[in-house]
């Protein structure tokens, strides 16, 4: 469809160009701060390319901060979460895609008013239960309620998924004398391997990303994740922008290549989780 | 549940799971069941406990109030309160600036990239990636962009001319207003992007040849073939905008922290500041009440406006 005049051909280039500097520009500013030095980084009119560059922003980020534990606290948390949430929600989902069952109507739209309901309505209650399960400050506190509110985006996509495999592959599973758990293990589960994959990668960013539990539920920095860290930094004199964008760079890298290496799935399951529930 | 209180039922059922006899019902209340205990407990039980909490006093700072039943009174002083109404026209306006932006630009980009071939899927990813950034480092990062000293911003605008010397942004309401809107809006037009362009691949080239062959423009297909049909998609990228505009928290507490003053402070931002500093449970309670209803309240006239009609 690309144009077939040259006019039109150039124009939908720049626009595409327009897209990708819309897009990638605040990441590729940040970039260059974080190879600035303390100097460099307040002179205007700026560099757009660091005059010396220089990597102490990032011994910083691990030396005089206790950046490198958030990153690891953040990393443990969400692998725990995305872990635990696609497990639970494969099993619901496996019931929604192929079972009737009484309940399931009321289970969808608990699921829906779930996915709904703003953090902030829900964050007090919560403090005060994780509090009183003895939980507040540790891995398990952050854990329960992400896995809790990545259930619905996670099952309505991975009901998706199971809805496409198609039943006869079950059934002749069943008749061949495969017991269901077998069935579900050896025929359905690596058939939802990209549903998976899909729902695992959109649980990890979220959880990732996740600013407001990770703020509430936790008070020090052996819990706190890289979100609450970076946004809780204050220098000690002027605000250390350098680092700060360094830290950001760092906590943005797992995100990107995820995305970049499962792209395909993620827009599938974008779609999939939007459009059909 | 049942394993629990009976645990000869228990190993019975596990014995015929395992040999293929469960009635439907029962293998589904075994699969649905952890999904409804992390549920119950971690969200059903804090949703009603914040609409209980908000028919009483709670004051984290006063214990030797208790907490007594008050019935409506938290909502009465939510609606004389000058700063709550402040927040909520700054979230509402936030809302309907942020969607509306978003919406525009996430169809353009659409539009962009669905007319490509070559280079299509390394230009999609690139497009998702501003949404994938955590609102929060999104924040820190347009408050770096935007900084008055040795920002890229001024130094941009001072090159091409617009400006001269150094705008003090995120230090007047109305600029800080705008700022943090410029940075919702680069994180979320992605996302809307992406919804709409999976709407756009779904239909069919042949629409495009009839309307071409009947004489109509690409304007007059624009209105004609492609918005009719994107209809659901915009409907969701709409709701699931509006959705996450309405309780904004995070970008705003660290970019601005809802200033200068509270230029800045959305309803959400109001609610934490009234929860955790003023540490006034039951008023942050029915305040967080109002914001779920508002939601309801949008995602319902969405859906009655733009839903597919057969």
């Amino acid at each position: 469809m690309a144009g077939r005049a040259p006019v039109l051909r150039v124009g939908h280039w720049l626009l595409v160009g327009v897209v990708l500097v819309w897009s990638l520009a605040p990441y590729l500013w940040t970039l260059a701060t974080s190879f600035k030095t303390e100097r460099e980084l307040y002179q205007f009119p700026v560099t757009y390319w660091p005059h010396a560059p220089t990597i102490v922003n990032y011994v910083a980020v691990f030396t005089q901060n206790p950046f490198g534990r958030f990153l690891l606290n953040s990393a443990l948390v969400t692998v725990i979460s995305t872990v635990a949430c696609l497990f639970i929600a494969a099993l619901a989902a496996y019931a929604f895609a192929r079972l009737r069952f009484r309940g399931r109507e009321a289970l969808l739209v608990g699921l829906l008013i779930v996915a709904m309901i703003p953090l902030i309505t829900v964050i007090v209650p919560l403090y005060i239960l994780v509090r009183n399960l003895g939980l507040l400050n540790s891995y398990a506190g952050l854990v329960a309620p992400y896995v809790t509110y990545a259930l619905p985006v996670a099952i309505f996509i991975l009901t998706a998924f199971f809805r496409e495999i198609p039943q006869e592959l079950e059934e002749a599973a069943l008749i061949d004398g495969c017991t269901r758990l077998n069935t579900l293990w050896r025929i359905i589960a690596p058939l939802a391997a990209p549903g998976l994959i899909t729902a695992g990668i959109i649980v990890f960013v979220y959880t990732w990303n996740e600013f407001l539990v990770a703020l509430t539920l936790t008070s020090t920095n052996e819990v706190r994740t890289i979100t609450v860290g970076i946004a809780l930094y204050r220098g000690e004199f002027t605000f250390p922008w350098g680092v700060i964008s360094a830290a950001v760079t760092l906590a943005t890298i797992p995100i990107m290549v995820l995305i970049l290496l499962g792209q395909r799935l993620v827009i599938r399951g974008l779609t999939a989780g939007a459009v059909k529930g | 549940m049942a394993a629990r209180t009976a645990p000869g039922a228990g190993v019975r059922i596990v014995q015929r799971w395992t040999s293929g006899q469960l009635t439907q019902g029962e293998l589904a209340a075994l699969l649905i069941l952890p999904c409804v205990a992390f549920l119950a407990v971690f969200a059903v039980y804090p949703i009603v406990n914040a609409f209980w909490t908000a028919l009483h006093t709670l004051r984290l700072d006063q214990p030797q109030l208790g907490m007594p039943f008050v019935g409506l009174r938290n909502f009465a002083r939510a609606a004389a309160d000058p700063d709550a109404w402040h927040a909520m026209r700054v979230t509402l306006s936030y809302t309907a600036v942020t969607v509306t932006a978003q919406f525009v630009l996430g169809l353009a980009i659409a539009l962009v990239i669905n007319r490509m071939q070559r280079g299509r899927n390394a230009v999609r990813a690139a497009a998702l990636l501003p949404w994938t950034m955590a609102p929060v480092l999104a924040g820190q990062m347009w408050r770096w962009l935007f900084n008055d000293q040795a920002g890229v911003i001024n130094d941009l605008l001072n090159r091409v001319g617009l400006v001269h010397g150094q705008v003090i942004w995120l230090g007047s309401p109305v600029l800080a207003f705008l700022a943090v809107t410029v940075a919702a809006t680069w994180g979320a037009a992605s996302y809307m992007a992406l919804i709409l362009l999976a709407g756009l691949t779904g239909i069919p080239d042949e629409l495009y040849e009839a309307a071409s062959l009947d004489g109509a423009s690409p304007a007059r297909a624009f209105l004609a073939v492609t918005l009719p049909l994107l209809r659901n998609a915009i409907m969701v990228a709409l709701v699931l905008r509006t959705l996450g505009a309405l309780q904004a928290l995070d970008l705003p507490f660290a970019m601005t922290a809802g200033g200068p003053g509270n230029a800045t402070e959305t309803f959400a931002l109001f609610i934490y500041k009234n929860t955790f500093q003023f540490l006034d449970f039951g008023y942050g309670a029915a305040l967080s009440v109002v914001l779920v209803v508002i939601a309801l309240g949008f995602a319902g006239t969405y859906y009655r406006v733009l839903a597919p009609r057969d």
